[in-house]
């Protein structure tokens, strides 16, 4: 017995060095997650409107449009509970917050970062936000998350090339152009993803919506609650019952709050093909439409 | 706790531990032990279902008990049934009862009558096929006096929750697992080796191969519309290794894990896609599967004793009931029925039992005929697997009709990236070592020490240079 653990301790050592080594080598790479915890932690108290939510944020909401001082914090496949979790750690640090705004797209209510297929990305909020939403150890570390084909791949592209995997603008933006991709299918594709067989995360995604915004209400901000453009690939193929029980329960919460002004532009004419990367994600051209857009019916409410 | 997670790589080695350190004290304690962690185990998915391997448990230990007490025909009979309604009861209702609701709609809109009736959300327990199969094995072999019946409860419950086979097989045998439970285990320096030798091997094949293999068959599967044969049977070719990889892969985990801890499985996979017909595939393609419906359906249903049709009838209902038993579904169903096709000429032609030996034994490559056997056979098995994988019966069957469509030549539309080359290596090191209980059991036994080191090594960095996310093992959900 003892001769049998020696030896595979023995064995097993070097390999957890390594391991140990190129955790720390991965950590210190500066990605979207360590640079918007950065800006918040030293930028939170000028912040005058907080953007959350998930890709349709991330690539439709570009802060230089903005008249007030805006940072956009969402991510790709952000789930409302995150959004929660953000806002809560800043609430006392976004002292001269006006504005929230948050989108309240077709899945909102019934996807979960941590029960989808992209759960991977719950290691960026335990490791770089500092916010505990999993126990679970790979959950908690880049190695046992990405895997070492990715994470060699990330060590080398940062520290023989000096790529960053910053892929956002300094206020957090996803403003990288990519070539635009085949609308028909990927409104097709993109549809069938978000649509759920199942509603098993609805009632705490309505839970974590209404925290959201009593969160707010005691801040005394005004929340702009968005349904995003979407090209007509994407909205055919959606679930009408799904699209239904979202507005619905959207509906229902806003009558409950006197600080919520609700915009569903996902039918919006002012969007044409030319303003997609994809059927539901906005490109750069697209995003300064939408964005420009936002400001105008807020900087309107605003001075009413 | 699934076995590619971290959690399990932090629960093993605590057990492990514990469970040596009471090796000097009492054999229940030991035993006492391995529920308790298996329950853990169990419980960390979901501990509700906790409560179904307990009743079953207390069940079929006291219909056990219950046998050993009464030589009455008629009594032991009814407490055989006892047993089977229970078991088969959950396991009908959590696996079976949306499937035969559905199937009732659906019958009685044929004849104009709508039935309001709506299906149960109804999660179902994870292990729930493998660990009734278990239990049921001891009671029928109880009732057959094959078996003496257990009066150590802490050794049934051990026996029947046992961790390293609870939610995937294989699916021990009484006979063969319980009295291991009433001995003394003695730490065996080679054998733990050996544990450890066939974990690195099942998790290679999971995470390697078959978690590889499972990204380009989701893709082409789920968008099968949308691709030429070609890309279609490349599809299928990597759900073929997908299922292997990640089904005997598993078992190489479960069997090398009870190793650790002083228990023999039995093996559950024996290089299949190297069998010469179908007959030999399904001796070595899930082999304690087969093995129960062998003993506890087809012997009791007459075997291959009696005439054409009552061979005939036999061979479609074992084939039929073990793809029932992996899913509710049609598709599992008609993949059964395939097989039995399959199958059926093998056994009306006497010709079943022609290769039961290694293939190519002691020789480096088969000849031709084995050859060409062992590729119309794996062939045969790719055809059946579309149907496994599959929606629905109309999705395989529409993807079997592009498939063998003149597109089959076409260019394929799918970039694999180095998953070809991982499979042929993967398929180079399982023909090496065919004739051991797993592949890399003999491989490197005769190296220096230094060079064996080394293949586990690339192993190892191989497995953590494909590791991500933890994905599921299939066989889970049967």
């Amino acid at each position: 017995m003892r001769r049998f653990t020696y030896k595979t301790v023995g064995f097993l050592l070097p390999l957890l060095v390594v391991f140990i080594v190129l955790e720390m080598l991965v950590r210190n790479i500066p990605n979207d997650y360590s640079h918007k915890k950065y800006y918040l932690d030293t930028n939170a108290k000028n912040i005058e409107t907080l953007i959350l939510g998930s890709s349709h944020s991330y690539y439709g909401l570009n802060p230089e449009y903005f008249s007030s001082n805006t940072f956009n914090a969402s991510h790709i496949s952000q789930s409302i509970d995150l959004d929660y979790r953000i806002l809560k750690k800043y609430s006392k640090d976004l002292v001269n917050l006006k504005q929230l705004i948050l989108p309240v797209d077709y899945f909102t209510l019934y996807y979960k970062t941590a029960t989808g297929i992209e759960n991977w990305r719950l290691k960026n909020y335990n490791i770089y936000y500092n916010i505990k939403c999993s126990n679970e150890l790979s959950e908690n570390s880049e190695m046992l998350a990405l895997g070492l084909k990715k994470n060699i791949s990330r060590v080398k592209e940062y520290y023989f090339k000096g790529q960053e995997s910053i892929t956002c603008t300094t206020l957090g933006f996803g403003g990288i152009e990519t070539p635009p991709a085949d609308l028909l299918l990927t409104g097709k594709e993109a549809a069938l993803r978000h649509t759920y067989t199942t509603d098993v995360d609805f009632n705490e995604n309505v839970s974590m919506l209404n925290a959201i915004l009593k969160v707010a209400e005691k801040m005394n901000v005004k929340v702009v609650l968005v349904t995003n453009p979407a090209y007509s690939s994407y909205v055919e193929n959606l679930n009408p019952e799904q699209l239904r029980l979202t507005t619905k329960e959207i509906n229902r919460l806003i009558g409950n709050y006197s600080n919520i002004k609700y915009f569903n532009l996902l039918n919006n004419t002012s969007f044409n093909e030319l303003d997609y990367r994809d059927a539901d994600h906005l490109n750069i051209n697209g995003s300064r439409k939408l964005s420009i857009m936002l400001n105008t019916i807020i900087e309107e409410s605003t001075t009413k | 706790m699934l076995f590619n997670s971290i959690d399990f790589a932090i629960f093993l080695p605590v057990v492990f531990i514990v469970y040596w350190l009471l090796k000097n004290y009492h054999l229940k304690l030991q035993n006492l032990l391995i529920v308790v962690a298996s329950y853990l185990f169990y419980g960390w998915w979901d501990w509700r279902f906790l409560s179904l391997i307990l009743f079953s448990t207390i069940i079929d230990y006291s219909v056990g008990v219950c046998l050993s007490k009464t030589s009455h025909k008629g009594k032991r009979k009814l407490l055989l049934w006892i047993s089977v309604l229970i078991n088969l009861g959950f396991l009908g209702f959590f696996k079976y009862y949306n499937f035969f609701l559905d199937n009732f709609i659906s019958a009685f809109l044929l004849f104009g009558t709508k039935l309001e009736v709506s299906s149960l959300q109804v999660i179902l327990p994870v292990g729930i096929s493998f660990y009734t199969f278990q239990t049921l094995s001891y009671t029928i072999d109880v009732y057959r006096k094959n078996l003496k019946p257990t009066n150590d409860f802490i050794a049934f419950a051990a026996f029947v929750s046992f961790f390293p086979q609870l939610v995937a097989g294989p699916i021990e045998r009484a006979s063969n697992l319980l009295p291991q439970f009433y001995k003394k285990r003695e730490f065996n320096y080679n054998k733990a080796v050996d544990g450890l030798r066939q974990i690195l091997w099942g998790l290679f094949k999971k995470i390697v191969i078959a978690d590889n293999c499972a990204e380009y068959a989701n893709i082409i599967f789920n968008n099968s519309e949308d691709y030429s044969g070609s890309t279609l049977f490349l599809g299928a070719l990597f759900f073929t290794f997908q299922i292997y990889g990640d089904f005997s892969g598993y078992s190489d985990i479960a069997i090398g894990t009870s190793r650790l801890f002083g228990f023999n499985l039995q093996q559950n996979f024996a290089f299949p896609y190297f069998s010469r017909d179908i007959a030999e595939f399904w001796r070595r393609w899930h082999i304690s599967l087969s093995t129960w419906f062998r003993d506890y359906l087809y012997i009791p249903l007459g075997g291959s004793r009696g005439g054409s049709s009552m061979k005939i009838r036999n061979t479609f209902i074992i084939f039929i009931v073990s793809g029932f038993w992996h899913g509710a579904n049609w598709t599992f169903i008609v993949w059964g029925a395939l097989n039995a096709v399959y199958f059926l000429p093998l056994l009306l032609f006497n010709k079943n039992r022609q290769n039961i030996g290694v293939v190519a034994q002691g020789k480096y490559i088969p000849s031709v005929n084995e050859l060409f056997n062992m590729l119309l056979t794996f062939f045969l098995s790719i055809i059946a697997w579309v149907f496994f994988r599959s929606e629905n019966v109309s999705h395989a069957i529409n993807y079997l009709s592009e498939m063998f469509s003149v597109s089959l030549f076409a260019k394929i539309e799918v970039r694999t990236g180095n998953t070809l080359l991982l499979i042929f290596v993967f398929l180079i090191l399982e023909w090496i070592g065919r004739e051991s209980q797993y592949a890399i059991e003999s491989i490197g036994k005769n190296w220096k020490r230094v060079y064996r080191l080394v293949f586990y090594y690339v192993l190892i960095i191989a497995i953590f240079w494909f590791a991500g996310k933890e994905q599921q093992f299939i066989y889970f959900q049967f």
